[in-house]
């Protein structure tokens, strides 16, 4: 099952923010400045923190990842943008 | 995972940060690389070096259509292949083998074109007496392909699936609206909207049966059924047998029963011979096949698992592989119940 996952952050640096921000948009969808969905099963999500903790500069910044499971996504209230993000199945441009 | 359909002339495809951007006259549209698994192409698209590039690297099937749907060709990178399958494949054409798997192939298309007839059977409480009559036939001959224990011979398999054929699409017209004037299958060019729907939809799916075939590690232009005529996919048409009804003709009851198009929707083929489908036309029907490639089933040689029949065409395909490589004939056709 694919899960998803809530990631947040606060960086003070312009640039490891820009970096930061770049590398999760390669895996994750944007819903605010510096809030993330990322729909990954549990071992890719940890491949991708590896990649991403690398970037930041520890305490001064910090990162936070919250599973949202089947429920907690149905239960999740969202004002002014989509639902929370699933991959659609097809796409047809 | 996303299908991802290029169906608009006139688009680019773009590639950066893992991320293909899609952008069409002013609009945009971001979908990430790790989260496709298949893209099909129609006319008119042009796909960015390091799009294709990344398409290889990530061994993401890329199918590209004819704008009448027939399948024009797949990007094809390097790629694992079994050189046993293969060769079990080559040995067994004109073996008694090769006869009773195309065999087990037939059984499976009648069985699925049976049970599609008989969902209309049952809705309409057997008022429709053409359709009881032609439900009849096809068991007969369903019992015939089942019981022999020697195989058939080739030109009576052959004679078989074509006499259910006509007697299917026949009774499928009361699946139809009247207004689409549909009585029977014709086809290049097809000659009404549901020919014509059916064309395109079968295209897409061989398009489809074809990527599953090479992954199985089979050969593509050598079959058992459609035994070795040239120039022509052979075990591709063989494996698609069974998901004609089920995928196809399925989805084409579906749109027409959504009464979302109109003649309007169809145009005539630049030979003015037939009829195609519009631009609106192509994205509701693949919307439709699409939503049944994604349905799940039962699959009985899994376990019983949940699989979603795009997932089962694959799965039939390394099947026929592993029988034709074990030579032990245990390959039966994915039949609905």
């Amino acid at each position: 099952m694919t899960n998803l996952w809530l990631v947040c952050y606060d960086i003070r640096d312009d640039k490891r923010r820009q970096r930061l921000a770049k590398l999760m948009e390669q895996r994750c969808q944007r819903v605010q400045y510096s809030v993330f969905e990322c729909p990954v099963d549990a071992p890719t999500l940890d491949k991708l923190l590896s990649r991403w903790l690398k970037v930041l500069k520890l305490p001064e910044d910090s990162l936070r990842v919250y599973p949202l499971d089947a429920k907690a996504k149905a239960q999740a209230r969202v004002y002014g943008s989509p639902p929370p993000y699933e991959p659609p199945d097809y796409l047809i441009l | 995972m996303t299908t991802l359909y290029l169906t608009e002339p006139g688009t680019t495809v773009g590639y950066s940060n893992q991320v293909l951007t899609v952008s069409r006259k002013e609009k945009t549209t971001s979908c990430r690389l790790a989260e496709v698994h298949l893209v099909v192409v129609l006319p008119g698209i042009q796909l960015s070096h390091s799009a294709i590039s990344a398409f290889f690297d990530n061994g993401i099937e890329t199918i590209f259509l004819r704008r009448d749907g027939r399948f024009r060709g797949r990007l094809q990178g390097q790629f694992a292949t079994n050189p046993t399958v293969r060769l079990a494949q080559y040995q067994k054409v004109n073996t008694t083998f090769g006869r009773a798997l195309a065999q087990k192939l037939v059984f499976g298309k009648v069985c699925n074109q049976r049970v599609l007839l008989q969902q209309r059977n049952r809705k309409s409480r057997g008022r429709i007496s053409q359709l009881t009559e032609a439900i009849d036939i096809l068991s007969a001959y369903q019992q015939q392909l089942k019981a022999s224990d020697t195989p058939l011979q080739e030109d009576e398999i052959m004679g078989i699936e074509g006499i259910c054929a006509r007697t299917y699409y026949q009774a499928l017209r009361h699946w139809f609206p009247e207004k689409w004037g549909f009585t029977g299958r014709n086809r290049r060019p097809p000659r009404d909207p549901i020919n014509a729907l059916l064309s395109w939809g079968y295209g897409v799916l061989l398009a489809r049966v074809f990527a599953a075939c090479v992954q199985g590690g089979l050969d593509p232009y050598l079959g058992f059924f459609h035994a070795i005529a040239p120039y022509r996919p052979n075990m591709v048409l063989d494996l698609m047998e069974e998901f004609r009804p089920v995928i196809v003709d399925r989805a084409t009851i579906r749109l027409l029963e959504a009464d979302l198009l109109t003649w309007e929707d169809f145009e005539p083929s630049p030979d003015g011979a037939g009829i195609w489908l519009g631009q609106t036309a192509k994205k509701l029907f693949l919307a439709q096949l699409e939503q049944q490639f994604q349905t799940k089933y039962r699959y009985p040689p899994q376990n019983q698992r949940r699989l979603a029949l795009n997932q089962i065409l694959l799965e039939q395909a390394r099947w026929m592989g592993r029988c034709l490589a074990s030579s032990e004939l245990d390959y039966e056709a994915f039949v609905l119940r």
